[in-house]
């Protein structure tokens, strides 16, 4: 694609995310494990609202729950459950608006965080994120997003990891715009 | 408690806020350990098993947790320890003979000298109790086994490691 051809394709997409309010699917997330020749596949449900909310929750084979809202994160486990105050914790601020960013589309037009390439692939658009910063190159060599050429949508996320191995999330049944119940998204005390 | 515990703790602190959410990254392998162990290559056979257990590991001021999958031929094993998210802390080869452990691929804010060393020594004495189902005492550990779960507690420095067994598959 040329770069003119490219940069309309980011436009479209931003576009399309400015006009998600909310985003509810559910996922699945297969991690190929390059040592082992292995996969490791689990499924949950995943929930946005603008702004600044986040729900990813697995189900199955193990529960897992974090719970972004505002300047709180909330992480629990099957024994363990903690709120964190992003506020005095720059990891997870980092973190937080990665993923927001990521999940949402966001990261496509923050010019500091990634470089990005855009191709075609049958029915999708794959945009590339190549890290910037030195904490994000130490964790992935690239992130690729999938997008629906009919709606820009986000379809599927693709994590390289420096070791080789890679995780694939395919979301699925995927809602924009529909109202979610705000109790889903209460952190704990 | 010595300088040297309190760095533990505040690295092993750093480690569960990161592996708790995404924030992973993987670490070229050492070569000044390759200097002091003989590599423990494990051939994979077609007639391995592998198996997956729910991990955690509670430290005085947080925790780890995340699943860790091993791949058994024999005496050996390859294993990998991953967050909730898929995104991989550690990967190791064991060989439960010669009792030698190698780590692989160490995530970068665990990739410490000193860590490693206290996480050889607790994975090889854990491994073998997983892989053998029977414990075996040994100065400085606690051993506690109910259903399938495996807890090994390393009593110097109140490391916790909690193994529960979710599926094994042939």
């Amino acid at each position: 694609m040329t770069q003119k051809e490219q940069n309309e394709v980011i436009a479209a997409i931003g576009k399309s995310v400015a006009a998600t309010k909310s985003l509810s699917c559910s996922f699945t997330q297969t991690k190929n494990l390059s040592l082992l020749k292995d996969k490791m596949i689990s499924e949950g449900k995943m929930l946005y609202k603008s702004p600044g909310k986040l729900r990813w929750e697995y189900t199955q084979p193990y529960k897992y729950q974090l719970i972004f809202n505002g300047a709180k994160v909330y992480v629990a486990n099957r024994n363990r459950k903690d709120v964190i105050d992003t506020k005095s914790n720059k990891i997870f601020r980092e973190v937080a608006r990665i993923m927001m960013e990521t999940v949402t589309g966001n990261a496509l037009s923050n010019v500091n965080d990634f470089n990005k390439e855009v191709s075609k692939e049958g029915s999708q658009y794959l945009v590339t994120l190549f890290p910037k910063k030195k904490e994000m190159k130490q964790m992935f060599s690239k992130i690729v997003l999938h997008f629906t050429k009919t709606g820009y949508s986000i379809s599927e996320i693709d994590l390289y990891e420096k070791n080789g191995d890679r995780t694939n999330i395919r979301l699925k049944n995927v809602v924009t715009n529909s109202t979610i119940n705000e109790s889903l998204f209460i952190i704990p005390k | 408690m010595s300088h040297f515990s309190l760095s533990l703790n505040k690295l092993l602190l750093t480690a569960v806020i990161f592996i708790s959410t995404v924030c992973f990254a993987s670490a070229r392998e050492k070569d000044v350990e390759e200097c002091f162990e003989e590599r423990t290559d494990v051939v994979i056979m077609e007639e391995d098993s592998i198996q997956r257990f729910n991990f955690i590991l509670d430290m005085p001021k947080g925790y780890l947790s995340g699943i860790m999958i091993l791949r058994e031929a024999g005496d050996r094993t390859v294993g990998s320890i991953v967050n909730e998210f898929g995104i991989s802390a550690l990967d190791f080869k064991f060989d439960a003979k010669r009792n030698k452990i190698q780590l692989l691929n160490v995530v970068s804010f665990l990739d410490k000298w000193y860590i490693r060393k206290v996480l050889k020594k607790d994975l090889a004495y854990t491994l073998k109790i997983l892989k053998d189902g029977k414990t075996a005492d040994k100065k400085g550990y606690e051993v506690g086994v109910k259903d399938n779960i495996v807890e090994v507690l390393n009593k110097r420095y109140k490391l916790k490691y909690s193994f529960e067994s979710y599926e094994a598959k042939k």
